[in-house]
């Protein structure tokens, strides 16, 4: 597990929260490698391999997505919705990262099959807190089949 | 009851009274009539047939007796003629006895007495036999005692007729003075053989037995023979009544005359006593008689006269028995005739439980059982006019009933202030209300009518082929209740909640439908200004959570950013990363910024609507006019050919808005027109059907139809990249919608340019106000 570093496809509109997750993990310096887009339409074009994203070596299949919901083109439940249909993504945990606390987006989201539901906290150690304890989780514990 | 009863006694009495009118009138007309009738019928028929047969009778009688007596005369004469005839004859032959003969030529005359007497003893019929010389004196004797002999009988007829004649000779009837008894004298000359008389033989003939022979036998009780010597004028010689013996025969001149003449006949006669005798008469062959039968005519037509007699009491006994029988008759009629009669009245004074007596078996018992029939009949058409009658009048009451019924009824439909009607299985009007007839008044604009059907009213083939429909349920025996919604669209469309009740006969037949109708045109408009109402506060409620969310997620991404940055600084500025510090408090900036933009224009996102300036009448062109200055800038910046087309439209509304609608619109379209050689907008307004709308059309980049529906979302962008914060579209959708108009986009995709249409029906709908400009 360690020689081979999770692929993590990071779905974000707003680069400055790109930018501060990033941030996180290179400091949390856990064995990982982000890669972001920052529209619903570009994460399934990515994850169905579509145009620039058929590059294996600059744009693997991601072991984990964090989705967030309120995406230009296509909209994050949109995109969960299409991952978890699809029999060749739905194994891929998608773990939702949003600023909407609002229940009706969660409701929906598990509904939809997202295999976590994380709020950005407005304060800033929380906000570190919150990625520490995700990175540890999602990259450090949780296993993953091999050839997802 | 007691009113009843005197009726009844009233009825009675009269009946009564009726009846013995009745039963006087019957006897002084038919009673009396009839029996008048019946005897003079047999009064009349009794004589005549009286009279006939008695005059037949008679003349019969007469002829009989006549005949009779002519007969019995002829009779009575032959039988004297042989009689006399028979004695003469012995009397010629001992004349001529020769022993006789000789005593006389001998003179030896007077010994023949023996001889004579023994004649006279033979010969019944002779009384004595006396022997005379031609001188007349007697001889001989029969008689003992010869008191005679010697004596002369010169002077008798009979001996002086011999003498003359020389023949046997009849003498005239003398009495017998021995016995009162007629005797006629036979002479017979004893004649010697030169032929002179030497004696004469007298033999004196008896005529009592000849005389009882023909007087007293065969006749009838009256009857009597007349034996008469027709010499010297007539001398009776034998007649019943001795007295008469030797006298002239009295009588009928003309049968006296007639058998005196020596003839034969019958006559009826008139003798002197003025009684009618009716007499045969007959001459005596070969002597000088005649006989006579008499019967008075009385004694004739004593028969006649009994069978009169009989006849006249028969006759009174017949009408004795014809009255008897008649009155009995009579009454055998008029009793059951008056008793029919006097139950006529009292049937025709109206009492007809009176029983008609029927046992006869004649006519009178047919008219009675006839009439008896009659009256039955009669009663029972009474029972069935009283039953009419009574029927008739609980009609009217029911009549009346039903008329207030029915008034009652109409007062109940016309209570409510709702539609009611009936109509009947072929959907013909049987009743409706006022409210009902004014409604069909006010949405089809025609006056109904009983009798017509409903359908014909319904102008609208729609509405009419769901009235029929539920006519047809109704009629089918539902009882439901349903919407319906009808009228002219140029009248009045209304709704209406109609209860469909099928109406039942006696018989549970289905004969129509009642309809209650409720007006719910007025509820069902506020229902659907309510529905409007609470679609667009759902709307509004979606907008909003929308808005909400999109405010909790827009506002607090960039606090969100501030904040972390502002966690990074201190370490960054400690570890004197000078670029990561530059980043940070960029990174920061941006944000400021961004909720700055954001919250701005929140502000004026919730003033649309919120704040609005009173409206004017602006025409399209100044509007676009307006709006193309606003922009003007970055249309002449990429070089956009801005074109403007269409008819002239006036709009009434805020200004400013209704500017902003153009505004963002031509902003959107400039952002998104690409970087074509020749970009152009197109601004008009097109006529779809009776709607005007607005376009703004581009030949930009276009829009994926995949996020189409997207694009009027607050703070929703197509592409993170752009600039602005994607309000612009919501704005327009929001100040769209604020003039109950609608806004869509048409777009073939990338690269095919891009289309926004938009209604502002608020805006047109107040174009003709005017003034208030």
């Amino acid at each position: 597990m360690k020689g081979e570093p999770i692929v993590i496809l990071l779905v974000e509109d707003d680069p400055a929260h790109t930018e501060i997750i990033k941030r996180t993990f290179e400091e949390s310096r856990l064995a990982n490698r982000l890669t972001a887009v920052e529209d619903g339409q570009a994460a399934l074009d990515y994850l169905h391999r579509k145009g620039k994203y058929h590059d294996d070596v600059n744009f693997p299949m991601p072991n984990l997505v964090l989705l967030d919901l309120r995406l230009p083109k296509v909209d994050g439940l949109e995109v969960l919705k299409i991952i978890k249909s699809d029999t060749k993504l739905n194994s891929i945990p998608v773990v939702i990262l949003t600023t909407s606390s609002a229940e009706a987006d969660m409701v929906k989201a598990y509904e939809w099959h997202a295999n976590s539901y994380l709020v950005k906290p407005v304060d800033f150690t929380q906000f570190n807190k919150l990625m520490n304890t995700f990175g540890y989780y999602w990259v450090v514990w949780n296993q993953y089949p091999h050839d997802a | 009851m007691a009113a009843n009863t005197n009726g009844t006694s009233k009825r009675k009495q009269a009946a009564r009274r009726l009846r013995s009118i009745g039963k006087t009138a019957l006897r002084y007309n038919i009673g009396v009539r009839f029996f008048s009738f019946v005897v003079l019928i047999a009064l009349l028929s009794g004589g005549v047939v009286g009279f006939v047969m008695v005059r037949t009778s008679r003349d019969y009688l007469r002829r009989q007796a006549l005949q009779n007596n002519l007969n019995q005369a002829n009779l009575a004469a032959s039988f004297a003629s042989n009689y006399i005839a028979a004695v003469e004859a012995h009397v010629k032959v001992f004349a001529t006895r020769p022993d006789i003969v000789q005593a006389v030529f001998n003179g030896q005359a007077a010994q023949l007495q023996p001889t004579l007497a023994e004649f006279v003893q033979v010969q019944t019929a002779l009384n004595g036999v006396g022997i005379y010389d031609i001188s007349g004196t007697q001889l001989s004797s029969s008689l003992t005692g010869a008191a005679n002999i010697g004596q002369s009988f010169i002077n008798r007829n009979w001996f002086q007729g011999v003498i003359a004649t020389g023949q046997p000779y009849l003498g005239t009837p003398t009495l017998a003075q021995s016995n009162n008894v007629p005797v006629e004298t036979y002479a017979v000359p004893i004649i010697d053989s030169q032929g002179n008389i030497r004696a004469v033989l007298a033999a004196g003939m008896s005529l009592t037995q000849l005389s009882n022979a023909l007087v007293n036998i065969g006749y009838n009780a009256d009857t009597q023979a007349v034996l008469i010597d027709t010499r010297n004028g007539g001398n009776i010689i034998a007649d019943d009544s001795s007295a008469l013996l030797l006298t002239a025969p009295v009588g009928d001149t003309q049968a006296v005359n007639q058998l005196l003449s020596g003839k034969s006949g019958s006559l009826a006669t008139t003798g002197s006593n003025g009684k009618q005798d009716l007499t045969g008469f007959a001459a005596v062959p070969g002597l000088p008689w005649g006989i006579m039968v008499e019967t008075p005519s009385s004694a004739a037509f004593s028969i006649l006269t009994s069978l009169t007699e009989r006849a006249v009491i028969y006759t009174v006994l017949i009408i004795l028995l014809a009255g008897i029988f008649g009155v009995f008759l009579v009454l055998g009629i008029t009793r059951p005739l008056n008793r029919l009669m006097a139950d006529t009245k009292e049937i025709g004074a109206g009492n007809l439980d009176v029983k008609l007596e029927t046992a006869a078996k004649d006519e009178i018992g047919d008219l009675s059982r006839a009439f008896g029939e009659m009256t039955v009949k009669l009663k029972s058409t009474m029972v069935s006019r009283d039953d009419l009658i009574t029927e008739v009048t609980e009609r009217k009451q029911a009549e009346e009933k039903l008329k207030n019924q029915f008034a009652i009824l109409k007062g109940i439909i016309e209570s409510p202030l709702t539609p009611i009607f009936s109509v009947d299985e072929k959907y013909r009007y049987t009743s409706f209300n006022s409210i009902h007839a004014g409604v069909i008044k006010s949405i089809y604009g025609t006056d109904i009518e009983v009798g017509k059907s409903i359908l014909d009213y319904m102008l609208v083939a729609k509405d009419r082929d769901i009235a029929k429909a539920n006519f047809d349920r109704a009629l089918n025996g539902e009882h439901f209740s349903d919407e319906a919604y009808s009228g002219e669209e140029s009248l009045k469309r209304s709704y209406f909640i109609v209860s469909h009740n099928p109406v039942r006969n006696d018989e549970g037949r289905i004969i129509g439908v009642v309809v209650f109708a409720q007006d719910m045109t007025e509820r069902k408009l506020l229902e659907q200004e309510k529905d409007k109402y609470t679609k667009e506060l759902a709307e509004k409620n979606i907008e909003l959570e929308r808005f909400t969310y999109t405010v909790s997620h827009d506002l607090k991404s960039p606090l969100v950013t501030i904040k972390t940055f502002l966690g990074y600084l201190p370490q960054d500025m400690t570890a004197a990363d000078k670029q990561r510090v530059e980043k940070d408090l960029l990174f920061m900036n941006n944000a400021a910024d961004k909720m700055g933009l954001l919250l701005q224009e929140l502000l004026e996102m919730s003033r649309i609507g919120r704040i609005i300036n009173p409206p004017v009448k602006i025409t399209f062109a100044e509007l676009i006019k307006e709006a193309i200055s606003i922009v003007a800038g970055s249309i002449a910046d990429r070089g956009v050919k801005v074109q403007v087309g269409g008819e002239s439209v006036t709009l009434y509304g805020d200004r400013s808005r209704l500017t902003e609608i153009w505004q963002n619109l031509l902003e959107n379209a400039v952002k998104f027109i690409g970087d074509r050689s020749s970009p152009q907008i197109d601004i008009g307004v097109e006529r779809h059907g009776s709607e005007t709308v607005f376009f703004v059309r581009d030949n930009g980049i276009g829009i994926d139809p995949q996020y189409q529906s997207k694009i009027f979302n607050l703070f929703e962008k197509i592409e993170a990249k752009t600039e602005g914060t994607g309000i612009g579209l919501a704005i327009v959708k929001r100040i769209v919608e604020l003039y109950q108009g609608r806004i869509w986009v048409e777009s073939k995709g990338l690269g095919q340019g891009t289309s926004f249409f938009f209604t502002l029906p608020g805006a047109l709908s107040d174009k003709d106000k005017g003034g208030s400009a």
